[in-house]
């Protein structure tokens, strides 16, 4: 008889295991559930997961203070306020007109329409959530107040947009043309009226800085107000003049909000008594990073000395007027108390010691005398705290979007131009000019035409809302192109052997601003092109 | 005050010396360490085998039967330098082992025993310049971080190109092994070759087999080596003199006051004043002229009728360069590496039929780096390492590198703009500390299964490798110091102190699982049949990712020889990813091969001269499964995404829905086509390979712009790539041998193009901007038309949006003719970035145990921007020779070079025509003179083979460029460089 091998018994066993192992391994590709992603279904199951959702609509605001809005550089660079100090940075491409279709200033287009979609996602599927159902209504309100906040973003850039208020996919008719201008506005204000009274008043200190009535509100007032500008009101229609009056007037009389006394801590202290609707930048230190002066940060943006010289007097009169008391071999003196509280002057202290923005030799030097010195003889102070607090992480910045100065200056200028320079245009703007710290003479109406007034509210605005993104979008509103084109001006500035400082203006830049076309974003020209619907801007 | 200040630092800098010379005393002593402890393991070693050798009768047996085996054992060691083709020796495909002389395939190989020859620690630098069809790129020979980038067949596609590693059948990687331990490494180039990998054969594969005992007397071999490395191609900067001249000419320039008085720039030329004018040779004081390594290994084989063993053990240990990197009490700050290799490969027959394969392997590495480097988990070469960067871009002259303080402590240098001093950097930051373990193991079966049909076997695997890494580390920051020139020093940043120790670890693991099915029969007339089944599945779980990487392949094999004259092939992979929808994972991957040996026909075989010669061709489908992007692209999922910050809260992190799913996404497929011809000839001196390739890969995953973005959503990518691929690749060797003289020399390469024949691309406004077309890696840039000469000449020219434009400054072409020099007059200008063309040659002789070998290497075709910190003057760079001919108002004729600038100057440091440069070279990489004692003297000892040897690596470069390395140009500027190493080693086998 054959003797059996024991090994043949590998046979069967090693067959057994092939067998087994290739049923087992029917599975073997099937992916284990990763722990971070979720199905719609299973977030909007659970009302926490929602809140995360709406917490990520909010995060689509853009913040004036992060690097990332405008290619390292603020807004307030490509304006008349102030040039950045790096060539590189997004403003000198657009300063030197190299803006087109296929050359856009922003991602405002396609990162607007995103947090839309993101929007009506939420709002498609919020009402299957289990939960509290006065917060869940809260919640479609802050997201319906997100939405026209969104479409304000895109209407102050292209005017009239395409008006998507659902979840659009792949195989829908993507061929959507532009809603007027007027069409958009509309639905802001409609959408503004009906979440305004859903939306809370005020919120704990945990909440803060979700939408309230007053935003949705300021919103309104705004939006208002630039439908009745001159680039969207060619036939100087009044009553939507009047319109913006109203609204403004109507934040105005929440009586929530009240002018914060200290100007410069005014954008220093979050959420205090005067903002309206601000997104938390804390923890940014890029910002102060990149503007600080050279002695401590890149020296990023640079006050122009175009603005220095719209500052006035502190008596109220402009430098220009002989009686201003305008000296000029020490421009820097007895000037509005809001520039010493938004620009670093020469030879003032500034972080612990005094500001030397000359030569080579100080420590704050020009452009290119080692390191990041200043182009203009003047660095950034508004939105940037001393050392102390500077240095402390996380800090408590917020970037202002709606606040309630701005609310007053809404309501004279729409006032102004709907009545003329009645006294209410007065006491608004003495309101703001009366400040604590400002404290400026207070004007008097009947000393002024509606034209004057208007320049006079122009000329405030420019001050008061320096560096806060309102600049770049009043221009483009009142047709005032001029102001951005051509020669920009710094200082030369010297330290003299007798400790005086010399100021000598020179052009730093000259800009090109192509009106009209510059008045309006061009539409990317990636979407013209996928999509025959849709008409770009005039000039484009 | 200054005088005894600088006295003081002249002083310190003679302690410096004494210093530098103890360090150098270090790293001798510790090389003579390592070679001490080499040469007890030696005698060791010697004294057991003389002692066994004269106890046991078998021993002498044993003895008798090494001799005998003489020669044999030679080859194998690689000692045999005529590299003739062995047309009966086997081509080992993980489940096809086929005598080379039957293959359909295009494949090529090299043994290990060649690869150890090269000096180097990563072995993926020893392949450079061996195998036809494979590029190899060193980019750096930072120690512990020098693997080389390969690249089988160049580029395919635009996703990820990377070639499978496969060592003794699973998927590992290979660059750490020693080459004492490798058997053969082997590039499967075509459709033939990669027939089984299916999904994940797109991509080539690299084959690793380790070393097996044979059954016979036991084979004993020790090898200890001991080299010296030196930096190549170090930028010489220019000195403090010529910056501060430049300097102040940059901020004439720029219209501003210039910074060195003449006083200073009179103390920078005279070198007067050390502390306050101070010319700082930063490599020199940073970086030793040439460090240490060392690798060492002993390894036994043999085995009887039953079992069989290779078991080896390896010492690599390569130092850094840097200097003052034994300034701290308790760790050292240096960059070295340190690695263990262990390995274990056990044979063992039960029976006549039934074997067992137990490998185990084990390594060991150490990195230890200065704190500043961060822990870094990737352990592929191309890193940014900020000291070199801060050695390269830091001024000389504007402070000292270290000063004394008031009380005699060291400080160390810098100004406001400058805190991060290279010296600080090295010493000062504290360190990490990297330790690696793997642990790899495999076990077989193997049975032949003749009882049930003749000619069949099956076989079992299954492996199982184990990685944990873990990282110590303690790090302090440091303040910099400036002379104020009064005795005082200003100070800028803060002095951190050592932190308490941290640590990061992270494991990975992979497990494998194979089995296979075998049939051979043979026929009379020299025909046989042969089929195979294999099946193979493997899971990686990499460290941080949640979810692993399985694939699982299933695939069919036979081959038919008729007559001993004609090949034909099939196989049939149907292999699968995890990556993709149910129902979508699988797919079918067919190839189709043929041989004719011509050689064997009546009309050739009376032919004199040709001694072999065979024709192949090979087409299939294969694909590639590794498609980059977002895994589970079928899956439509919310993912975490930024959130917002309310009130006085830590922040509400955001969820947000993910990119749109593609249901239909899927692997990139390959359709590969070769052919080629191997010759032997004049009586096996003559050997050619040729080999020619066409690959269209399709299906690749590409992000797709024809939806508006108006939808809000992130579009999924879409499979509609197109790239083309094709090249040749020739090997040729001669080789003659005579009674004790024998000489051969060796041509070998590759040349290959690809083309992205589509590529979904965002509309482009001109045709020239669009990378279809071109090759995958085509360099883009500006046209270049010279400088402007003068304002009018700017004022008459388009207008350049990059920044300020000012004469000296470099004028570009206006391609679209707007009158706005932008990204749309961006063009592809050059080669691609991939060199072409890659070559090899190799020639050696020996003379009765004389030997000498070279190895050369080359490549063309390919350029690059030459932008990095010796050629971009002032920013973030620091001026050497290349920018001495710049623009200025007297040289506007004759400038090569732009105005300099203390600004950024975007408008010039941009890619364009002007940077471009022909990165072609040719390298000496290998050349050695060896000696092996006679064998008559040496095996009086027992010892069957005696060599000693010197060798060099990288030895000699030509290149057209000046200063920078043709491989990577940041190398030694913002990289750690490459080195050339001298070498001194001895092989004994017993």
């Amino acid at each position: 008889m054959k003797k059996i091998n024991r090994y043949e018994i590998l046979v069967p066993v090693l067959a057994l295991l092939l067998f087994t192992g290739l049923l087992g391994c029917e599975n073997f590709l099937d992916p284990e559930p990763r722990r971070n992603v979720v199905t719609e279904e299973e977030v909007y199951s659970d009302i926490l997961q929602a809140e995360r959702v709406l917490s990520n609509i909010y995060s689509g605001i853009r913040s004036g203070l992060s690097s990332g809005s405008y290619h390292y550089c603020m807004l307030g660079s490509v304006t008349d306020e102030g040039i950045n100090a790096y060539n590189w940075a997004g403003s000198w491409s657009i300063n030197s007109g190299a803006w087109s279709p296929s050359n856009t200033f922003d991602s405002a287009w396609s990162g607007h329409y995103a947090s839309l979609r993101k929007i009506h996602l939420f709002l498609q599927n919020i009402e299957q959530t289990p939960g509290d159902q006065a917060l869940i209504n809260r919640m479609k309100a802050e997201a319906r107040f997100m939405r026209a906040y969104y479409y304000f973003a895109l209407f102050k850039r292209y005017g009239g947009v395409p008006l998507i208020t659902k979840v659009i996919n792949v195989q829908d008719d993507l061929d959507i043309p532009r809603a007027s201008a007027g069409e958009v506005v509309d639905f802001i204000a409609a959408e503004v009226d009906t979440v305004s009274n859903r939306l809370p008043e005020q919120y704990g200190p945990s909440d803060l800085g979700r939408a309230t009535k007053g935003a949705a509100l300021a919103l309104k007032a705004r939006t208002l107000l630039y439908w009745a500008s001159p680039l969207h009101n060619p036939s100087n229609e009044t009553g939507r003049w009047q319109a913006a009056a109203d609204a403004a007037k109507e934040v105005i009389d929440l009586g929530i909000y009240e002018l914060y006394p200290d100007y410069r801590q005014l954008f220093l202290e979050p959420f205090n008594r005067e903002i309206i609707f601000a997104k938390p930048d804390y923890g940014n230190t890029f910002f102060g990073t990149m503007n600080l002066n050279n002695r401590l940060g890149w020296g990023g943006t640079n006050p122009l000395v175009n603005l220095i010289e719209d500052y006035d007097m502190a008596n109220g009169k402009s430098i220009e007027d002989p009686t201003s008391g305008f000296d000029e071999d020490k421009p820097m003196e007895n000037r509005d108390p809001r520039l010493y509280q938004t620009v670093v002057v020469p030879g003032t202290e500034w972080q612990g010691y005094i500001y030397e923005p000359w030569g080579v030799d100080g420590r704050d030097s020009e452009a290119g005398g080692g390191g990041d010195g200043t182009r203009t003889g003047f660095n950034l102070k508004k939105f940037l705290y001393e050392p102390d607090r500077e240095n402390l992480q996380p800090n408590s910045r917020t970037w202002p979007i709606f606040r309630l100065g701005e609310m007053y200056l809404n309501h004279a200028e729409a006032l102004n131009e709907a009545q003329g320079p009645v006294s209410e245009v007065c006491e608004a703007l003495n309101e703001v000019r009366g400040r604590e710290t400002v404290e400026l003479p207070p004007l008097n109406c009947g000393a002024y035409t509606k034209e004057k007034m208007r320049e006079r509210i122009h000329k405030e605005r420019r001050i008061e809302l320096a560096f806060e993104e309102h600049r770049w979008f009043d221009v483009m509103r009142w047709k005032k192109g001029e102001e951005f084109a051509g020669d920009m001006y710094g200082y030369d500035v010297t330290l003299n052997e007798d400790s005086s400082i010399t100021y000598e203006k020179q052009v730093i830049q000259t800009r090109r601003y192509d009106t009209p076309e510059f008045y309006r974003y061009p539409i990317p020209q990636s979407e013209m092109n996928i999509n025959p619907e849709l008409e770009q801007n005039p000039g484009w | 005050m200054r005088d005894i200040l600088s006295q003081s630092g002249f002083t310190k800098m003679n302690s410096n010396r004494n210093y530098h010379n103890r360090m150098y005393m270090k790293g001798l002593v510790h090389s003579f360490r390592l070679w001490a402890s080499g040469a007890v393991l030696l005698l060791l070693v010697l004294g057991g085998a003389n002692t066994a050798a004269a106890q046991t009768e078998q021993a002498i047996r044993d003895s008798l039967n090494r001799q005998t085996q003489k020669l044999d054992s030679l080859r194998a060691q690689g000692y045999d330098l005529i590299s003739t083709q062995q047309w009966d020796q086997t081509i080992a495909l993980p489940w096809d082992e086929v005598q080379e002389k039957y293959s359909t395939a295009s494949t090529a190989s090299v043994s290990g025993d060649k690869l150890g020859r090269l000096p180097q620690t990563n072995l993926t630098n020893a392949l450079t310049g061996q195998l036809p069809g494979l590029i190899v790129q060193q980019t750096t020979s930072e120690p512990g971080f020098n693997t080389a980038r390969l690249w089988v067949r160049g580029l395919s596609t635009f996703g990820n190109s990377s070639s499978r590693v496969f060592v003794d059948g699973y998927e590992r990687s290979f660059h750490q092994l020693d080459p004492n331990e490798i058997e053969s490494i082997t590039i499967l180039k075509d459709a033939a070759a990669n027939a089984q990998y299916g999904i994940m054969g797109a991509n080539r594969t690299i084959l690793v087999r380790t070393k097996r005992g044979a059954s016979g007397g036991t084979k004993i071999r020790f090898s200890t080596e001991a080299g010296i490395q030196e930096p190549l191609s170090m930028p010489d900067f220019l000195g403090s003199h010529d910056y501060a001249v430049l300097y102040n000419e940059a901020l004439r320039n720029d219209g501003l006051p210039e910074r060195f008085d003449s006083q200073a720039i009179e103390a920078y030329r005279t070198g007067s004043d050390p502390l306050l004018y101070p010319d700082v040779d930063w490599q020199n004081k940073l970086l030793k002229n040439r460090t240490t390594q060392s690798r060492h290994n002993f390894n036994i084989s043999g085995g009887n009728d039953v079992a069989r063993y290779f078991v080896s053990l390896g010492l690599t240990d390569q130092q850094g360069l840097f200097k003052h990197a034994d300034l701290n009490d308790g760790f050292s700050t240096a960059s070295d590496y340190s690695r263990y290799n262990f390995r274990s490969n056990v044979d063992i027959d039960l029976d006549e039929a039934t074997s067992v394969t137990l490998d185990l392997a084990a390594r060991l590495e150490e990195r230890n780096t200065p704190g500043d480097f961060g822990v870094r988990g990737n352990q592929n070469a191309q890193f940014f390492n900020p000291i070199f960067n801060n050695i390269s871009t830091y001024p000389p002259g504007l402070f000292p590198m270290r000063l004394e303080g008031e009380d005699g402590e060291t400080l160390i240098g810098g100004n406001a703009q400058y805190t991060q001093n290279p010296y600080g950097l090295i010493t000062n930051t504290g360190y990490v500390d990297n330790k690696s373990n793997f642990f790899l193991g495999t076990v077989e079966v193997n049975r032949e299964l003749d009882g049930l049909l003749e000619g069949l076997s099956a076989m079992v695997g299954y492996s199982f490798d184990y990685f944990h890494r873990q990282s110590i580390y303690q790090r302090a920051g440091f303040a910099v110091y400036q002379p104020n020139g009064d005795g005082t020093v200003s100070s800028f940043g803060s002095e951190d102190p050592l932190s308490g120790r941290g640590q990061n670890e992270s494991q990975d693991n992979r497990s494998a699982f194979r089995a296979g099915l075998n049939y051979q029969k043979g026929f009379d007339n020299a025909s046989s049949f042969e089929a195979g089944l294999q099946y193979y599945q493997s899971k990686l779980a990499p460290a941080y990712i949640p979810d692993p990487f399985a694939q699982q392949l299933l695939s069919f094999n036979s081959r038919y020889v008729h007559n001993g004259k004609y090949i034909g092939q099939l196989a049939v992979s149907y292999s699968g990813s995890e990556n993709f929808a149910p129902g979508e994972r699988f797919g079918f991957f067919p190839v189709a091969s043929a041989a004719w040996i011509m050689s064997k026909e009546d009309f050739l075989s009376e032919n004199e001269t040709i001694d072999f010669l065979k024709l192949r061709a090979s087409f299939g489908l294969l694909g590639n499964e590794n498609t980059g992007g977002r895994r589970y692209p079928y899956t439509a999922l919310y993912d975490n995404a930024s959130g917002s910050t309310f009130g006085d809260q830590q922040g509400v992190g955001g969820i947000a829905e993910g990119a749109l799913p593609n249901p239909d996404a899927t692997w990139e497929t390959a359709k590969q086509a070769n052919i080629g011809i191997d010759l032997t000839a004049f009586n096996e001196r003559l050997n050619v390979s040729l080999d020619g390739f066409f690959e269209r890969r399709e299906d690749i995953l590409s992000s797709i712009s024809s939806v508006p973005d108006l939808i809000g959503a992130t579009l999924p990518a879409q499979n509609v790539g197109i790239v083309e691929n094709k090249g040749v690749e020739w090997d040729v060797t001669w080789s003659q041998t005579h009674e004790d003289f024998n000489w051969f020399v060796r041509a070998l390469g590759s040349f290959a193009r690809n083309e992205i024949v589509y590529q979904d691309e965002p509309f482009r406004e001109n045709p020239w901007e669009y990378r279809r077309g071109h090759s995958v890696g085509q360099p883009f840039g500006l046209v270049a038309e010279g400088f402007f000469q003068d304002e009018a000449e700017i004022a008459n020219s388009p207008v350049q949006t990059f920044g300020d434009v000012q004469p000296g400054d470099i004028k570009y072409r206006d391609l679209d003719d707007n009158g706005i020099i932008n990204d749309r007059d961006v063009r592809p200008i050059g080669n691609s970035g991939l060199p072409e063309l890659y070559y090899g040659a190799q020639l050696g002789f020996e003379y009765k145990g004389f030997s000498l070998s070279a190895l050369l290497q080359g490549t063309g075709s390919h350029d690059f921007f030459m932008l990095n910190g010796a050629t971009r003057g002032f920013v973030n760079a620091r001026p050497t020779e290349f920018v001495m001919n710049r623009w200025t108002p007297e040289t506007a004729g004759s400038a090569d070079y732009p105005r300099l600038t203390t600004g950024s100057s975007p408008n010039n440091y941009r890619a364009s025509t002007f940077w471009l440069r022909d990165a072609q070279y040719l390298r000496l990489r290998h050349a050695e003179i060896g000696y092996r004692l006679p064998v008559e003297f040496t095996s009086k000892f027992g010892v069957d083979n005696l060599r000693i040897y010197v060798n060099g690596y990288n030895l000699l470069t030509f290149t057209d460029l000046d200063s920078v390395d043709p491989e990577n140009q940041r190398a030694g500027i913002s990289q750690y460089p490459l080195m050339r190493v001298f070498n001194l080693g001895i092989n004994i086998g017993l």
